[in-house]
C-alpha cells in the first residue's frame, strides 16, 4: 500500500499514475479533495523554467482523455505588454521556452487586439506562446480524485494524518484521524503541512506558508485563446467567459497546527481590478464578482522540492513552492517514479532534492524578510 | 528580522478615506434606531444603505428579486433618494441626531485582522457608489442588512413578472416604481399575507394566493400572463402580470460573513444566522426573523428534474443530482452523481456545476441548492467572497492604493530563482536564498 498524504493535484496526480498501473493507493486529505490551493489558482500550465516542462506540455493535451472527466484544458497563452519594459522581459521568460525548441510570435497591436479584443492603445505590444495554456483547477481535482478511485484508489477525505510510524528505517504506517494505515511506502504532498508532517521523521523541510488572491469578473463572450495576461497579473478568461486573475502582493503568516487557515481576501482585490482594468481599457463596464484566496508555500529558493528521503528510505517529499497546478500531470508521473523506482527518466530532478538546503541558516525566514506580521 | 520582503503586503497601507467610531449597514428601521443610539452614545457614526441602487443591479436581482417589475423612474438616482427619503422619515431623525447618512452607497467588503490577515490594525469596511470604491476605518460595525427573497423554482420563474417579496416592497414602497397592476402571491404566512396586504393598498389587483405548498407553473412567453397551480385533483390558472414569491425569507448575512461573524444553521431563525463578534452586532431581520417555511415547497420545485434552479450559470435540479459539468462542456457527470463526493459542501459543488457561481452571486438559487444538499444533515454555509456587490472594473480601480503597493506589485512572490532554469543551480545569495527581484523587474 502506497499512502499519499495530501489530496491536491501533486498527491492525486501521483496516485493517479501509481493507481493506473495498479499499485494499491491510499490518499488521505483532511479536507476535501483540491480544496486548497490546487483548486484555488490560476490554472496555468506553461512552466518553462522547470525540468518538467515538456512533460507537462506533452501530458496535457491527453489528461480529459486519461482522467475521464473535462479539465477544461485548452493550449497557448498570449502575453500583453503595457510598456517596452514589460514587453522585454516578457521576451526573456519566453526565451526559456523557445531555447528548448517551443514557438512564439510577436503581437504587433493591431494583431494583439484581432485575438484580444478588451486591448487597448495603451498596449505596446505582446506575444504569442504557441505553447503553454490552461485549465480548470477545479475541475481537474476532481477529476484526478475520480480517476484514482476508478482505478481501484481509495481517497480518505475528512482524514487527518497525525503521525508516520517508522520501523528499521521505514515508513510501516501512517496515523490518521480515521485508524492507522499499515503502508510500503509515503508520499508526503501536504503544501504548507509538509513541513510539519516531516519533521518527526529527523527532516526539515523549510517552506514558508502564504495567503495570496484573486477576483473574477461576470462573463464574456469567449476569445480564441482564452490564457491572456500581463501587466503583473496571472491568469485566464475561462471557457464560460468569466476572466479569474491573480498577482500582486502576498502575505506571509504562520500556520496554526494541522488546519489550514481560511484564506480571507484584502482590500488587495480591488487593486487587481486596477491592474485588470489598466491591461483591459475596454473593461471597465465589467462587473467583478467574486475573490478568493488561497494559501501556497515557498521554499528558500521558490524551487520545488521533489525527493525520495534516505531514512526513512520509503518516503517522497513532495512540495511545488507555490506552482505546483499546471505541472501535476507530470509531477505526479515523476513522484510516481520516486516511488516505484527511486528515480525519474524523464527529467532531472537533482537540483530539486531536499538536501540543497542542508545548510540553510535556522532563521531563514527572518533573514528573507518572509516572517509573518506581528499577531 | 531583515527587511520585510518588499512584494508582501508588511508594511504596506489601505489608504482610508475616513474613519470612524460606528458605521452601521443598512437604513431599514433596526439600522437607523441602531445609527442613532450610536450618535446619541456620542459616537461618530455613519449610516450607509445601498438604495437607491446603481440601476444596473436591479437586472441582476440584487439584492432582491426584482423581476424586472421596476420603471424607468428608478435610473433617476436623485428622484429615488427623494423617494427614499420619504418613505423612512426616521433618516431625517437620525441627520438631526449626528449621523451622517449615504445612501446609494453599498458596503462591499469588510475586512478585519485575522491569524491569515494581519495588516490591518482596525476593521476596515469596504464601501462603493456609482463611480467609485473605498475604505473606511471603524472600530464598531452594526450590520442591519435585513433579509433577501428565497426563489422557489417552479416552472417560468425566470419569467420577467416574478419578484420576491423583498423586491416587491422595495419596488413598491421604497421606490414607488413598481410597474405591475394584478398580482398572484405565492405563500401563506405573515410574510405573504404583508404582501396582500400591501398591494391592495396600493390598489393592485390581487388575483390569487396559493397559500398551500402546491405544485406551480407560472406562466407567459415573453413575460409572465397567468399562473396555474393544483388544487387537489385539478389545475387552477389565473391572468396576472406579476408573481410575487412571498414563501420565505433569508437573513443576508454577506457581511456579516466577511466580518468573521459565526454564521450556524437554525432554522428556526430561517436558516443560515450570523451571531455578533465583540466588534459586529447584528439587528433587526438580518439576525434572523422567522422560522423556515420554505422546506416543503423546495421540495415540490426541486422534485421536477428540469427546474432551473441557477438562473446565470443554467443548471438543473436534475443537473445538480447528476453533478453534471455544465453544458458547454458537454460532458457526463460521475455515475453516482453527487453520491460521488462524499459529505456535501455547497461551495465544492459550486466548483463542479457552476450553480451560484454567476453574476447574481447567488442569490436566486443558494437555498435551492442547499436543500438539494441537504436530504441528511444540512450543508455547511456556501462561501462569501468579496466584492459581496459586484462592482465594475472602473469602480474598484478607482480605490486609493498604498503607492509602495503599485511600487513592489510582483506577478508572483518576486523570488528570483523560480524564475530561472530548475535544472540550474540557484544561484548563490546568502541573504536571501532565492534572490530578489530587482526593482525593475517586479511587474513580471
Amino acid at each position: 500500500m502506497i499512502v499519499i498524504v495530501g489530496g491536491g493535484v501533486t498527491g492525486l496526480s501521483t496516485a493517479f499514475w501509481l493507481a493506473r498501473e495498479g499499485h494499491p493507493v491510499t490518499v488521505v486529505e483532511k479536507g476535501i479533495v483540491g480544496w486548497e490551493a490546487s483548486g484555488r489558482n490560476g490554472g496555468g500550465c506553461t512552466h518553462p523554467y522547470s525540468p518538467l516542462f515538456r512533460e507537462e506540455q506533452r501530458l496535457w493535451p491527453m489528461m480529459d482523455e486519461l482522467l475521464g472527466h473535462p479539465t477544461e484544458w485548452r493550449p497557448h497563452r498570449l502575453k500583453v505588454a503595457l510598456d517596452e519594459g514589460q514587453l522585454d522581459r516578457l521576451w526573456k521568460s519566453t526565451k526559456l521556452a523557445t531555447d528548448q525548441g517551443f514557438e512564439a510570435a510577436p503581437l504587433d497591436r493591431a494583431e494583439l487586439r484581432d485575438l484580444v479584443p478588451w486591448v487597448g492603445d495603451n498596449a505596446v505590444g505582446g506575444i504569442h506562446w504557441k505553447y503553454g495554456g490552461h485549465a480548470n483547477p477545479q475541475r481537474t481535482s476532481q477529476a484526478y480524485a475520480w480517476a484514482v478511485e476508478r482505478h481501484g484508489g481509495r481517497i480518505l477525505q475528512h482524514t487527518a494524518v497525525r503521525g508516520i510510524r517508522t520501523q528499521g528505517g521505514r515508513a510501516v504506517a501512517v496515523e490518521t484521524s480515521a485508524g492507522e494505515i499499515g503502508c510500503d511506502a509515503v508520499v508526503i504532498a501536504a503544501g504548507p503541512h509538509t513541513a510539519a508532517l516531516a519533521a518527526p521523521l529527523g527532516h526539515r523541510v523549510p517552506m514558508a506558508p502564504a495567503r495570496v488572491e484573486m477576483i473574477v469578473t461576470e462573463p464574456l463572450p469567449p476569445i480564441a485563446y482564452g490564457g491572456v495576461d500581463g501587466n503583473g497579473l496571472y491568469g485566464r478568461q475561462t471557457l464560460r467567459g468569466n476572466l479569474a486573475y491573480g498577482g500582486g502582493p502576498h502575505e506571509w503568516i504562520d500556520l496554526d497546527g494541522e488546519a489550514t487557515p481560511r484564506p480571507v481576501n484584502s482590500p488587495v482585490v480591488a487593486s487587481l481590478a486596477r491592474r485588470l482594468n489598466e491591461l483591459f481599457p475596454r473593461l471597465g463596464h465589467v462587473r467583478v464578482i467574486r475573490s478568493w484566496g488561497g494559501i501556497v508555500e515557498n521554499t528558500p529558493d521558490g524551487r520545488p522540492i521533489l525527493d525520495r528521503l534516505e531514512d526513512p528510505g520509503n518516503v517522497v517529499v513532495a512540495s511545488m513552492s507555490s506552482v505546483g497546478f499546471g505541472l501535476s500531470p507530470a509531477t505526479g508521473r515523476a513522484l510516481a517514479q520516486l516511488v516505484l523506482q527511486g528515480h525519474c527518466d524523464f527529467a532531472d530532478l537533482s537540483q530539486l532534492t531536499l538536501s540543497r538546503f542542508g545548510n540553510l541558516p535556522l532563521d531563514w525566514r527572518s533573514r528573507q524578510g518572509w516572517e509573518a506580521m506581528p499577531a | 528580522m531583515s527587511q520585510a520582503d518588499p512584494t508582501s503586503l508588511a508594511g504596506k497601507t489601505f489608504p482610508l478615506r475616513d474613519g470612524y467610531d460606528h458605521v452601521v449597514i443598512g437604513a431599514g428601521d433596526a439600522g437607523i434606531a441602531a445609527a442613532q443610539a450610536a450618535a446619541a452614545a456620542g459616537a461618530k457614526t455613519l449610516l450607509v444603505d445601498e438604495h437607491p441602487l446603481d440601476p444596473g443591479l436591479f437586472g441582476l436581482d440584487i439584492p432582491y428579486l426584482f423581476g424586472e417589475r421596476v420603471d424607468a423612474a428608478t435610473r433617476n438616482a436623485g428622484r429615488m433618494e427623494e423617494r427614499i427619503v420619504a418613505a423612512r422619515p426616521g433618516l431625517i431623525a437620525a441627520m438631526e441626531a449626528g449621523v451622517e447618512v449615504a445612501l446609494g452607497v453599498a458596503a462591499w467588503g469588510g475586512f478585519v485582522r485575522g491569524v491569515a490577515n494581519r495588516g490591518l490594525p482596525r476593521p476596515v469596511l469596504g464601501l462603493a457608489d456609482r463611480e467609485a470604491a473605498w475604505l473606511v476605518a471603524v472600530d464598531r460595525i452594526t450590520v442591519a442588512t435585513g433579509a433577501r427573497d428565497v426563489v422557489v423554482p417552479f416552472a417560468g420563474w425566470t419569467l420577467p413578472g416574478v419578484m420576491g417579496a423583498r423586491g416587491f416592497d422595495a419596488a413598491l414602497r421604497l421606490y414607488g416604481a413598481f410597474s405591475g397592476r394584478r398580482i398572484a402571491v405565492i405563500g401563506g404566512g405573515a410574510l405573504a399575507d404583508g404582501v396582500v396586504a400591501a398591494a391592495r393598498a396600493a390598489g393592485l389587483d390581487v388575483a390569487a394566493q396559493i397559500a398551500a405548498p402546491t405544485p406551480v407553473r407560472i406562466e407567459g412567453r415573453e413575460e409572465v400572463a397567468g399562473i396555474a397551480w393544483q388544487d387537489g385533483d385539478t389545475w387552477r390558472e389565473t391572468a396576472c402580470d406579476t408573481v410575487v414569491m412571498a414563501v420565505d425569507t433569508v437573513p443576508m448575512v454577506d457581511l456579516a460573513e466577511l466580518l468573521g461573524c459565526p454564521i450556524a444553521w437554525d432554522a428556526a431563525k430561517g436558516g443560515f444566522a450570523p451571531q455578533p463578534t465583540p466588534q459586529v452586532a447584528i439587528v433587526g431581520d438580518a439576525l434572523g426573523a422567522a422560522p423556515a417555511a420554505r422546506a416543503a415547497w423546495l421540495d415540490i420545485a426541486l422534485a421536477e428534474d428540469h427546474a432551473l434552479v441557477c438562473a446565470c450559470e443554467e443548471v438543473s435540479a436534475g443537473d445538480l443530482r447528476a453533478l453534471r459539468p455544465p453544458r458547454y462542456l458537454d460532458a457526463a457527470g460521475p455515475e453516482a452523481g453527487l453520491g460521488a463526493l462524499g459529505p456535501l459542501n455547497q461551495d465544492q459543488v459550486k466548483r463542479l456545476t457552476r450553480a451560484g457561481m454567476g453574476a447574481c452571486q447567488g442569490r436566486r438559487c443558494r437555498e435551492s441548492v442547499h436543500a438539494l444538499l441537504s436530504r441528511h444533515r444540512p450543508a455547511p454555509l456556501a462561501s462569501y467572497r468579496a466584492p459581496i456587490r459586484p462592482l465594475p472594473l472602473s469602480v474598484l480601480a478607482a480605490l486609493e492604493e498604498d503607492p509602495a503597493l503599485r511600487a513592489n506589485w510582483t506577478g508572483w512572490f518576486g523570488i528570483a530563482a523560480q524564475w530561472l532554469p530548475h535544472w540550474e543551480p540557484a544561484p548563490e545569495n546568502a541573504e536571501y536564498i532565492g534572490g530578489r527581484l530587482s526593482g525593475a523587474e517586479v511587474v513580471k
